[in-house]
């Protein structure tokens, strides 16, 4: 059990700064994510946490104490790799007793633990067969009991589901996010899928270029996204992006496009006012907060049906104005009439889900 | 730290290269010194050069020797190359009967001691007439050159994406047309590597070209070896005729550098 | 454009039976999708009708003509392959004329074609470039575009999306549905995602161990599957199954099994009229067609929360029902309670879209 602290740590690989100043807060019994685009510098981060990347500058704590120069054996975290790393010649069992003998635990401690752990994997049928014997996720159900009969303070899961298939993965993220917090070790946990971001951090961190671009809950990055990036990251398909300008006509404020002319929703007037700049603005709306009726409505912008995507329940709706496409997702039973291939609809937004940047930092506004 | 580092590393190569580089540097220098130079003690490295060596190795049956060295070595690799590929192709591409125990049957070719094989191949192409024409040797060389061949350029063709072909017969290219302008253009570097080997392993050969020639259609490398035995050894005209000797594989392998850098590291594409 | 059909198609490799006499038709100018996890026949399906692959018995008609025992060059068929099959010896431009000299089409048409391709791709300022100078979404557009240039009857595509990020996915599907929608071309598509196969295809083929195992459009497939695995295969979270058996009491149909006892309403009694009593089935509900409420009520059952899964504006629920793990899927906006992990609940399956399988044959009974 530990609370991590990652504090301005950079780390360099030759010429290339791949980690810039991270910092960051991990609770004691915190799943914290870390996700982003490949070569973002999430593993990077991941590894200079075990202690197997030295940092260029910055410290790493844990538990208030500094770790930078406590070697990797010493500081007591676990670590779990996408290719599960099992020993081929050992059996479950003997995989998992392996790294308690190291360490000359009692007999009867060693039972225990793997008895335990067992317990929470649901691997008891299992425990006599080579790693071969079992499927992908057998396999990375046994890596991560190995990681876990040690009781480590530290739990670092690095993309544990990459080589699963979908179906799998959705089933073991609810099963290692139950596993987790049942045995409250502290967790960080590395991928490159926004939904299982989301799904499963307590906390995220979201990186891009070897920068933490944003730290919070799954909801405060969804609703409040710090910026352009991390707004398009999350959620499928992706935030509609439409550049707009700012006007003033007769003491109210308008988004003005040249398709378009919207007024700005009363409760952001006051932090448009104060964060615009004079480069314009990025007016964000996500495809479920776009709604179409096949009749105008006030506010309402005069599209045209591009592409139809049904969806299970919902149906995702491309509409095509000036050069630009905007999506929308919506419940079929909501949606109320049945969109064609080239129907002129109506398309608006809701208000209380517009999401202002800046085009030029690219930062959030409102 | 770091520039000591490289400083080292730079020396270790040098040193490396000198080793490696400084019989060739003898044999060069030899070339144009005169034989009183040669047998000085300590060696001599600064001295008047002359082209007397040449001359004479010019004026004797060697440039004969190395001109049939070249054509040999060449039609020999020329006819490996073709068939080789062909039959190297034929086994990466399509499912052939017992391919494993053919692909072995081939390969078995090339692990054949020349010793070995020697009586036998002078009674055949005695009884064939052909002994001391440049057919034997192209043929026989062909033999060791087929093997080695079609097993490097399988290796290549498998490496090939099988979709990159498959495109091309959906675009109309018939399965030859699908051989001539997709894999072997991809396969270049295999090409390469090939021809080297291919042309150093038949003008090197020596114990075969001894037995199965006499005197019209000798190599190089037999007439090197005669020099030695006439009235003790004329190191100047060895020297400048193993130089003449080196001269067109030097040159054939700095046009086709890139290429054999890339076939060497075994066909990384793109 | 042309009707494809095949008939009784048939092939193995070695004793591995990869495609079992299957029947299919794909209408003129229609985008056909087949689906399946690997190995299910679809790839082998594919290359057999673009003529890599003999079958073993069967044959596929193009606008009625058998073309089984043509070369593939001779059926004027393009393919894009998974992965692009691009020359890295080639520009862009050469890869839009190659296809064109063995239709021996004549100088001055080659350079039209290859401005009209340019065009429609939007690549004039790419056509000198090696394909290893361009990003992974303008491969694709090389590999369609060389693909669509020779005019093709009919278009195959091999898992065309795999190698692209999430977002560029999302992006490229919607361009490829409505490009091939302007050029109604007859078009099949092979795919393992079930997401891509419902919102591309108007008629979804859903294959497993070489059998097709239903045709229809995406809402048929969504609402209708034909048995437990169709089910199970399409939605995300993947359909709740739950083992029960149907008991007739006196004056109502009950689902019984350990856990609850559902009394039958609705349409769903029409539905089970035929069924005897006592019949063992599997229960079929996704996780869209559950309702979580704080409070019982009529029709409800109570869950405990096992895990919380946050997902864009949705939230997904683990409710342990029993010894049974129970998957819900609802908007945020919908819950009139913050739901907590351990949390007491009570869960509502919406009996229209229950769905009931035979226990022993898994076919769909109602």
């Amino acid at each position: 059990m530990a609370e991590v602290k990652v504090e301005n740590v950079s780390v360099r690989f030759g010429r290339n700064l791949v980690l810039k100043e991270a910092s960051f807060q991990v609770a004691d019994g915190e799943l914290c994510v870390i996700v982003g685009p490949s070569g973002c510098g999430k593993t990077v981060l991941l590894r200079t946490v075990a202690g197997l990347t030295r940092p260029l500058e910055g410290n790493i704590y844990f538990d208030g104490k500094l770790v930078n120069d406590v070697a990797p054996s010493h500081r007591d975290v676990a670590m779990c790799f996408q290719t599960y790393a099992l020993y081929p010649y050992m059996t479950v069992r003997q995989n998992w007793e392996f790294p308690l003998r190291a360490v000359n635990l009692a007999k009867e401690e060693i039972q225990q633990r793997v008895a335990k752990v067992m317990e929470l994997t649901h691997m008891e049928p299992l425990m006599n067969r080579y790693p071969r014997e079992l499927s992908g996720g057998q396999q990375q159900r046994v890596a991560l009991g190995r990681a876990l009969v040690r009781r480590p303070r530290v739990f670092l899961l690095d993309e544990p589901f990459g080589n699963l298939d979908a179906k799998l993965r959705v089933e073991l993220r609810a099963t290692v996010k139950r596993l987790q917090m049942d045995l409250g070790i502290t967790t960080l946990h590395v991928t490159h899928d926004q939904v299982e971001a989301q799904a499963m951090g307590d906390k995220i961190v979201v990186m891009a270029m070897g920068t933490v671009q944003q730290v919070g809950t799954p909801e405060e990055i969804y609703e409040q996204p710090a910026n352009l990036f991390v707004a398009g990251f999350f959620g499928t398909p992706r935030m509609n992006f439409i550049p707009c300008e700012l006007k003033r006509d007769g003491g109210r404020l308008f988004f003005v496009h040249p398709a378009f002319t919207l007024p700005v929703p009363p409760h952001q007037v006051a932090a448009v006012e104060a964060g615009i700049s004079d480069t314009g603005l990025i007016l964000g709306i996500r495809p479920e907060n776009v709604s179409i009726s096949a009749s105008p409505q006030p506010d309402a912008i005069p599209v045209e049906v591009y592409v139809l995507e049904p969806q299970s329940n919902e149906l995702i709706v491309d509409l095509a104005f000036g050069d630009m496409i905007l999506k929308s997702r919506a419940d079929r039973d909501e949606l109320g009439f049945e969109p064609r291939l080239n129907q002129k609809v109506y398309a608006r937004f809701a208000s209380d889900f517009i999401h202002v940047f800046d085009r030029e930092s690219q930062l959030r506004i409102a | 730290m770091k520039i000591l580092k490289r400083i080292l590393g730079i020396g270790l190569a040098l040193f490396v290269a000198a080793l490696f580089l400084f019989p060739l540097l003898w044999v060069v220098l030899a070339s144009f010194k005169t034989k009183l130079e040669l047998l000085a003690v300590p060696p001599v490295f600064i001295f008047k050069p002359t082209l007397q060596n040449y001359i004479n190795a010019f004026r004797s049956d060697f440039p004969m020797q190395v001109r049939n060295s070249l054509i040999i070595a060449a039609s020999s690799t020329v006819i490996s190359i073709i068939l080789g590929s062909l039959t190297a192709y034929g086994f990466s591409r399509y499912s052939i009967k017992s391919s494993d125990f053919l692909q072995f049957w081939i390969l078995s070719l090339r692990m054949l001691p020349a010793i070995a094989v020697v009586v036998p191949f002078y009674l055949v192409f005695r009884a064939l007439k052909l002994l001391d024409t440049h057919i034997a040797l192209i043929l026989v060389y062909c033999l060791t050159n087929i093997s080695f061949a079609v097993w490097v350029m399988k290796g290549f063709f498998d490496e090939i994406p099988l979709e990159l072909e498959e495109a091309a017969m959906l675009d109309g290219y018939s399965p030859p047309q699908v051989f001539l302008r997709v894999a072997l253009p991809l396969a270049r570097a295999g090409l390469a590597t090939t021809t080297i080997f291919c042309l150093i392993q038949s003008l090197n050969e020596f114990l075969l070209a001894v037995s199965l020639t006499t005197r019209v259609a000798e190599t190089a490398p037999v007439g090197l070896s005669k020099v030695q035995t006439l009235m003790g050894v004329d190191w100047g005209l060895l020297s400048a005729a193993s130089v003449i000797f080196m001269i067109p594989i030097i040159i054939f392998t700095i046009i086709v550098r890139n290429e054999l850098v890339r076939g060497m590291s075994f066909g990384r594409m793109k | 454009m042309a009707r494809l059909e095949l008939e009784q198609l048939d092939c193995w490799y070695g004793k591995t039976h990869a495609v079992d006499c299957i029947n299919l038709v794909v209408e003129d100018g229609e985008l056909c999708v087949l689906l399946g996890p690997s190995g299910c026949g679809k790839t082998s399906t594919l290359r057999m009708i673009a003529g890599f692959v003999q079958p073993a018995g069967g044959e596929i008609y193009l606008d009625g003509q058998p073309i089984s025992h043509l070369y593939p060059g001779d059926r004027n068929i393009a393919m894009v392959f998974q992965s692009y099959a691009l020359y890295p010896h080639k520009t862009v431009r050469e890869h839009f004329v190659f296809p064109l000299i063995p239709a021996k089409i004549p100088g001055p048409e080659i350079e039209e074609r290859v401005k009209e391709m340019a065009d429609f791709l939007d690549m004039h300022d790419l056509l000198d470039r090696y394909p290893s100078e361009l990003s992974a979404g303008q491969q694709q557009r090389v590999a369609i575009g060389r693909a669509l240039i020779r005019r093709p009857r009919l278009f195959l595509l091999d898992e065309p999306l795999n190698n692209l990020d999430e977002h560029l996915r999302v992006e490229m599907r919607a361009n490829l549905r409505r490009m091939q929608q302007d050029l109604k071309i007859t078009t099949v598509y092979v795919t393992h995602d079930q997401v891509e196969a419902q919102a591309l295809g108007d008629k979804i083929v859903v294959m497993d161990m070489g059998h097709i195992r239903q045709i229809g459009s995406p809402q048929e497939v969504y609402l209708y599957p034909n048995d437990l695995f169709v089910a199970g295969f399409i939605g995300t979270p993947p359909m709740n199954f739950i083992p029960c058996r149907l008991e007739r009491m006196e004056s109502q149909v009950v689902l019984h099994n350990s856990h609850f006892s559902l009394p039958l309403r609705g349409n769903l009694v029409a539905r089970t009229a035929s069924l005897p009593d006592g019949q063992e089935l599997i229960l079929g509900v996704r996780p869209e067609h559950l309702r979580v409420r704080s409070q019982p009520a009529e029709g409800t059952m109570p869950v405990e929360i096992y895990v919380l899964e946050p997902q864009s504006n949705e939230l997904i629920l683990d409710l342990k029902l029993g010894d049974l793990l129970i998957k819900a899927r609802n908007d945020k906006r919908e819950f009139d309670f913050r739901p907590e992990v351990g949390q007491q609940v009570w869960v509502e399956f919406l009996q229209d879209y229950v769905h009931l399988f035979d226990k022993g044959t898994e076919q769909r009974l109602a």
